[in-house]
C-alpha cells in the first residue's frame, strides 16, 4: 500500500487517505479480508492527526469498503469492484468535462480527444 | 547635524547652570570666598560629567541609520566640548575678576583657571575617545572615578595658599604676573593642538567602532 | 538590469563568528531575499550592506558609490529597518521622527504621519512603550518616508502576528512594485517574506551557499513521494533528504527536468507523486548537505 499525504492538495487530508486506500484496494495491494493498520499506526506513519484517520476509516466503513470489528481492528470488506469502477468513472467524467471545455477553447473537438486516447492506448 | 548639537548640549547647559549657582551665592556673600577659590578645579569635573551624561543618552545605532558621517558626529561633539570649555573659562574669569580683580592674587587665579580649562578640554576629548573605543560602561566607571577624585582633591588642595602674587606655586613661572597673556595664549594653543590631535584620532576610532 | 548594490569579498570577523567572502550583485527593482538558519549571519550581512557596522574586508558599492566617500549620499537614499530598533527610548515617537527628519533631504512628513495613523502608532507615546510590532512599523514608516530607493530590512516580520505581518508584506510589495525601487530582506523562511522574494539566497554559517531566482528554484526542486521499490536505485541515489515511512518514501529532487523521464513511468502507475518543494525543505537540504 502506498499512501502519501500532500498539504498542497486541495482535498482534505481524510479524503486523501480514503482515496489512496481505495486505490490500493482497486490495484490489488489490499485484498478482501486484509487487515488495515490500526488508527494509531497509520497516524504515526503518515505523521498526521488521529482525528483525520478516524474520519477516513469511518467514511470508508459507511461506504462499505471496510469493516471494523471492535477489539480486532479494521478489515477490507468484500470489494464491490463495480462500485469502485463507478466512482472512478464519475471522477473521470468530471475531469474529461474539464478537458473538453479547455479543448473547445483551442478548437479541439471531442473527436480529436477520442483519437488521442486511442493513440495513447496503442503506445 | 544641528539636531545632534541640540540634543547633546542639553546636558552641558544644565551642568553649567548647576556650576554657576554656588559662586553666584558666594559673590553675594563677600566674606566667604572659599568656594570661589576652588571653582577652577571643578571645571574638569563638570565638563567630564557633561560628557558622560551626554554620551549615556546617545544612540549611535540610531545615528548610524541616518545620513550623517562619523566624521561629522565627532566634529560636532568635539566642537561642543570646545565651546563649553571656553564658556567655563569665561564664566569663571568673570567670577574671579569680580572677587579678586584688584588683588595681587588675580593673576594666579587666572593662571589656575586657564590651566584647569586646558586640562578639562584635553580630558574631555579623551573621554569621548574612551566612550567610542571601550564603550559606555568603561566610560562611566572612569569618569565617575575621576569626578570623585576631583571633588575630593578640592578638599585637600589648599588653593588659597598655593595662589600667590605671581602664579601658582610649583606650576607656573614667576614672570606670570608681568606677562600673563603670553601664558594664557600659549596654554590655550597647546591645549587646542592636543585637542585637535585627539579629534583626528577620535574620527578614526569612531569610524571603526560598532558602538 | 544594472546592479543597485555590489558586494565583493565582503567579510566580517567576530570573536566567535565569521562572515566569509560574500559577493552579491543585487539587480535594481528586485526583491532580494536572504534566508538562513539562526546564527547564519543574516543580521551581520544586512548591517554590512547598510554600513551599520564596518567590514573586516571586501567592498560594498551602492548606487555605484562607495561608503568611504559618499556615505551621507547613500544613506539619504537607503531605508534601513533593523531587527532591534534603536531609537531614543525615553523620547516620544514624534521626537524621534523629527530628529531623524532633520537629517534627510527628501523627508515627507505627510506620508510618514499618514503611515503612523494607518499603523495605529501614537505620536505622543514614549518610544519604549511601543509594542514590538509598533516599533517595527515605526522603523518601516521612517524608511519609507524619505524617498529611499533601496530598503534593507532585517527580519521585519519576526515575532509578529499574521495581521501585522500581512500589513508589512503588503507595504513592501507595493514599494517593490515600482521599477526603480529595490528591497533587500533577511528573514527566516516561514516569516512570509519568501512569498514576495524574487531572488532567494541561502546563508549558512557565514557563507552564501546558494543563490537562485525563486521561480527557477521552485521549478527545479520538487518533493516526490514514492512507493518503495517504484524507483530505480540510480534515481533514488539522486534524491536528498530522503525519508522512509511505513507507507511511502519521499525525497527532494534537485533538478526535476533532468529526472522527469525516469519518473514518468512511476507517475503513470500511480506509485510516484510530485509536489512543489517548500523553500524551507530546500534550505534544510542545503544545510545538511555541508
Amino acid at each position: 500500500m502506498f499512501i502519501a499525504l500532500s498539504p498542497s492538495n486541495p482535498d482534505p487530508m481524510y479524503k486523501q487517505v480514503t482515496d489512496q486506500i481505495k486505490n490500493a484496494i482497486a490495484s490489488g495491494d489490499l485484498k478482501a479480508g486484509d487487515k488495515l493498520p490500526s488508527i494509531r499506526e497509520l497516524t504515526d506513519a503518515l505523521k498526521t492527526s488521529a482525528i483525520t484517520i478516524k474520519r477516513a476509516y469511518l467514511d470508508l466503513e459507511s461506504d462499505g469498503f471496510i469493516i471494523t470489528r471492535a477489539g480486532l481492528g479494521s478489515f477490507v470488506a468484500d470489494i464491490d469492484r463495480d462500485r469502485l469502477k463507478e466512482e472512478k468513472l464519475a471522477e473521470f467524467r468530471t475531469a474529461l468535462k474539464g478537458i473538453l471545455a479547455t479543448g473547445s477553447k483551442f478548437g479541439i473537438g471531442a473527436g480529436e480527444v477520442a483519437r488521442l486516447i486511442r493513440e495513447i492506448e496503442e503506445e | 547635524m544641528s539636531a545632534i548639537l541640540r540634543k547633546s548640549s542639553f546636558f552641558y547647559i544644565s551642568h553649567l547652570c548647576t556650576f554657576v549657582l554656588p559662586p553666584l551665592y558666594m559673590l553675594a556673600e563677600p566674606r566667604n570666598r572659599s568656594v570661589l577659590a576652588v571653582m577652577a578645579l571643578w571645571i574638569p569635573v563638570w565638563l567630564s560629567s557633561s560628557v558622560l551624561w551626554s554620551e549615556r543618552q546617545e544612540s549611535y545605532t540610531f545615528l548610524r541609520m541616518l545620513p550623517v558621517t562619523d566624521r561629522r558626529i565627532v566634529r560636532t561633539k568635539f566642537g561642543l566640548v570646545l565651546g563649553f570649555a571656553i564658556v567655563y573659562w569665561l564664566v569663571v574669569s568673570l567670577f574671579i575678576r569680580a572677587a579678586w580683580g584688584s588683588t595681587p592674587q588675580y593673576a594666579g587665579y587666572m593662571a589656575l583657571t586657564t590651566l584647569a580649562c586646558a586640562a578639562a578640554l584635553v580630558l574631555a576629548g579623551g573621554w569621548l575617545i574612551v566612550s567610542w573605543r571601550f564603550g559606555q560602561s568603561v566610560l562611566t566607571a572612569a569618569v565617575m572615578a575621576f569626578v570623585v577624585t576631583g571633588i575630593l582633591s578640592t578638599w585637600f588642595v589648599d588653593v588659597k595658599r598655593r595662589v600667590r602674587g605671581g602664579g601658582i606655586w610649583g606650576i607656573t613661572p614667576d614672570w606670570l604676573a608681568e606677562a600673563p597673556w603670553f601664558y594664557h595664549v600659549l596654554l590655550f594653543a597647546a591645549a587646542l593642538a592636543a585637542f585637535y590631535g585627539l579629534m583626528r584620532i577620535a574620527i578614526r576610532i569612531k569610524t571603526r567602532s560598532e558602538a | 538590469m544594472a546592479a543597485i548594490l555590489e558586494a565583493k569579498g565582503l567579510s566580517k570577523r567576530y570573536h566567535g563568528f565569521t562572515l566569509h567572502d560574500i559577493s552579491l550583485e543585487i539587480p535594481a527593482g528586485s526583491v532580494f531575499g536572504v534566508f538562513g538558519p539562526t546564527g547564519a549571519g543574516k543580521t551581520t550581512l544586512m548591517k554590512l550592506l547598510a554600513r551599520q557596522i564596518p567590514a573586516s574586508g571586501g567592498t560594498v558599492r551602492v548606487f555605484g558609490l562607495g561608503y568611504e566617500e559618499r556615505e551621507k549620499e547613500i544613506k539619504n537614499r537607503i531605508g534601513y529597518v533593523p531587527q532591534e530598533p534603536s531609537f531614543y527610548l525615553e523620547r516620544s515617537v514624534e521626537y524621534n521622527a523629527r530628529f531623524a527628519a532633520s537629517f534627510y533631504e527628501r523627508w515627507d512628513g505627510g506620508a510618514f504621519y499618514r503611515m503612523l495613523d494607518e499603523f495605529k502608532v501614537g505620536r505622543e507615546k514614549a518610544f519604549k512603550r511601543l509594542s514590538r510590532g509598533q516599533k517595527t512599523l515605526f522603523s518601516l514608516a521612517l524608511a519609507l518616508s524619505h524617498g529611499a530607493d533601496l530598503l534593507i530590512l532585517d527580519e521585519p516580520t519576526a515575532g509578529l502576528d499574521v495581521i501585522l505581518r500581512r500589513m508589512i508584506l503588503e507595504r513592501l510589495r507595493v514599494f517593490a512594485a515600482k521599477e526603480e525601487k529595490t528591497v533587500i530582506v533577511a528573514s527566516h523562511i516561514t516569516d512570509g517574506l519568501e512569498d514576495i522574494a524574487e531572488y532567494v539566497n541561502f546563508l549558512d554559517n557565514g557563507k552564501l551557499v546558494y543563490q537562485a531566482e525563486k521561480d527557477e528554484l521552485l521549478a527545479r526542486w520538487k518533493r516526490i513521494h514514492y512507493k518503495e521499490g517504484a524507483l530505480p536505485p540510480d534515481v533514488v541515489a539522486q534524491l536528498t533528504d530522503v525519508r522512509r515511512l511505513p507507507f511511502s518514501s519521499s525525497g527532494l529532487v534537485r533538478d526535476f527536468a533532468a529526472l522527469r523521464a525516469a519518473l514518468e513511468p512511476g507517475i503513470a502507475r500511480g506509485e510516484v507523486k510530485v509536489e512543489n518543494a517548500r523553500l524551507d525543505d530546500v534550505l534544510i537540504a542545503m544545510h545538511q548537505g555541508d
